[in-house]
């Protein structure tokens, strides 16, 4: 440390000695002159900081206290557009998931938006039983459509559910069943007197949308759309095809 | 009755972790009461205002109150109070374009380096303010913080952004212009006087 180092670092620390580095100290004792020096400029700071202490404005300790106390004011500024984005990200979330295309029979397409209502739970069951019979039972108390065949073994899948709805107009059903633990298929029935674009006789059309596989068949005045997000070889196997 | 757990293997023996006492963050009002006297005169000294400067300590605790519990070092709450209403003051200047980084004119400030000839000057209260307030505020600020005493010169550095070298070289240099003008000051107070007469 040189003399002009040490001066720097006593400078730093006439009101604070305790900072100043044993090094610097020692070479205000040893050098007369920066000793000298030293000792003046200690003067004149501690002057300086006496005169420094402004009084201090009455209250303002309590106020400080109490406004700490007080309940920060919450800002509704972020809230309208949090909502928006949240509102925004549950557009793009359901049409990301909504299966229905235009491409699509009329009466499909409502008989699938119907069933992915369900399958979100935007739209409850009427009627939860592990019975298909008891299933059948309550549809045809609500005057809904139940099948009379099943192709394969859509038929021996396990019960779950049963809901009333209405497609192109006319009471139809959904029954709900679980083609894998977890995974649910849900089989419309639907009249399809007057119907237009139905599928063929007894001969199960395959198809995929978004998440979703599908199987449609016609049989007699009943026409049926077996939906499920489970893969199209679980759908392809209750026909047989797999 | 007594229940004792059987882990099936034997746990380490407990020991005991010591915190020292300077680790504990003191409570708010400890905080308030250590402190707010020295943010407002340095917050005074700064803005020169005293609504503004009440403001700004008002302002320094309430980002305390919300963001102080994030300090673990109980050693830094001074500094990061100090640091937090130097930045609001800044804030503020800025916005008001009182201040920019300029560098030290000696000239413009009457400080001459390493000048300290003569008796020390009078300092009074109103004086000193006058005379800080001819100061460049980066100059004023480590000045100030170092004569509240509160801060060691490294902590002034660290609650200004600068240097340490910087904080004792603008140190010294304040203190030279401060003599200059507190001397200039007296010498104009002195001359003013207009002696009595005698009838």
């Amino acid at each position: 440390m040189n003399r002009e180092e040490a001066r720097l670092e006593l400078d730093a620390t006439t009101l604070r000695p305790q900072d100043a580095s044993p090094e610097a100290r020692a070479m205000a004792e040893s050098d007369l002159e920066l000793g000298a020096w030293l000792k003046k400029r200690t003067a004149f700071d501690e002057q300086v900081a006496e005169a420094l202490a402004a009084s201090i404005p009455a209250g303002l300790r309590e106020s400080i206290l109490q406004n700490a106390k007080r309940p920060a004011k919450r800002s509704f500024r972020w809230v309208l557009p949090m909502l928006a984005a949240a509102a925004a990200a549950v557009v793009v979330g359901w049409t990301m998931l909504w299966p229905v295309n235009s491409s699509m029979p009329g009466w499909q397409a409502e008989s699938l938006a119907a069933v992915t209502k369900v399958e979100y739970g935007v739209s409850r069951v009427d009627h939860l039983s592990r019975d298909i019979e008891a299933i059948k039972r309550m549809l045809v108390a609500d005057q809904s459509p139940t099948p009379v065949r099943l192709p394969g073994t859509v038929g021996t899948m396990p019960v779950l559910a049963c809901k009333r709805i209405r497609v192109a107009g006319r009471p139809a059903s959904i029954i709900c069943f679980e083609i894998e633990p977890g995974t649910e298929a849900h089989l419309v029935v639907v009249d399809n007197t007057g119907l237009s674009d139905l599928p063929p006789q007894l001969q199960p059309q395959f198809r995929t949308s978004k998440n979703w596989n599908m199987a449609s068949w016609s049989d007699g005045s009943q026409t049926f759309l077996l939906a499920t997000t489970a893969d199209e070889a679980a759908l392809k196997k209750l026909f047989g095809l797999v | 009755m007594e229940f004792v757990l059987q882990f099936g293997f034997e746990l380490p023996t407990t020991r005991t972790i010591h915190r020292r006492v300077t680790d504990l963050v003191p409570s708010f009002e400890q905080i308030v009461d250590a402190h707010y006297q020295g943010l407002y005169r340095f917050a005074m000294s700064m803005c020169r205002r005293e609504a503004t400067a009440q403001d700004l300590v008002q302002q320094t605790f309430l980002q305390w109150a919300k963001k102080g519990h994030s300090l673990r070092d109980g050693t830094k709450v001074k500094t990061w109070l100090f640091t937090t209403i130097y930045r609001e003051w800044l804030a503020i200047a800025r916005r008001e374009k009182k201040y920019e980084e300029v560098e030290f004119e000696p000239e413009q400030h009457g400080a001459t380096q390493h000048q300290d000839d003569g008796e020390n000057p009078r300092v009074d209260s109103s004086t000193l303010q006058t005379a800080l307030e001819e100061l460049e505020p980066n100059y004023r600020a480590p000045l100030v913080l170092f004569y509240l005493k509160e801060l060691s010169y490294r902590d002034i550095a660290e609650t200004l952004g600068v240097p340490i070298g910087t904080v004792m070289s603008r140190l010294s240099r304040a203190k030279d212009s401060l003599r200059a003008i507190l001397r200039r000051l007296e010498d104009s107070a002195s001359s003013n006087i207009i002696p009595l007469s005698a009838s």
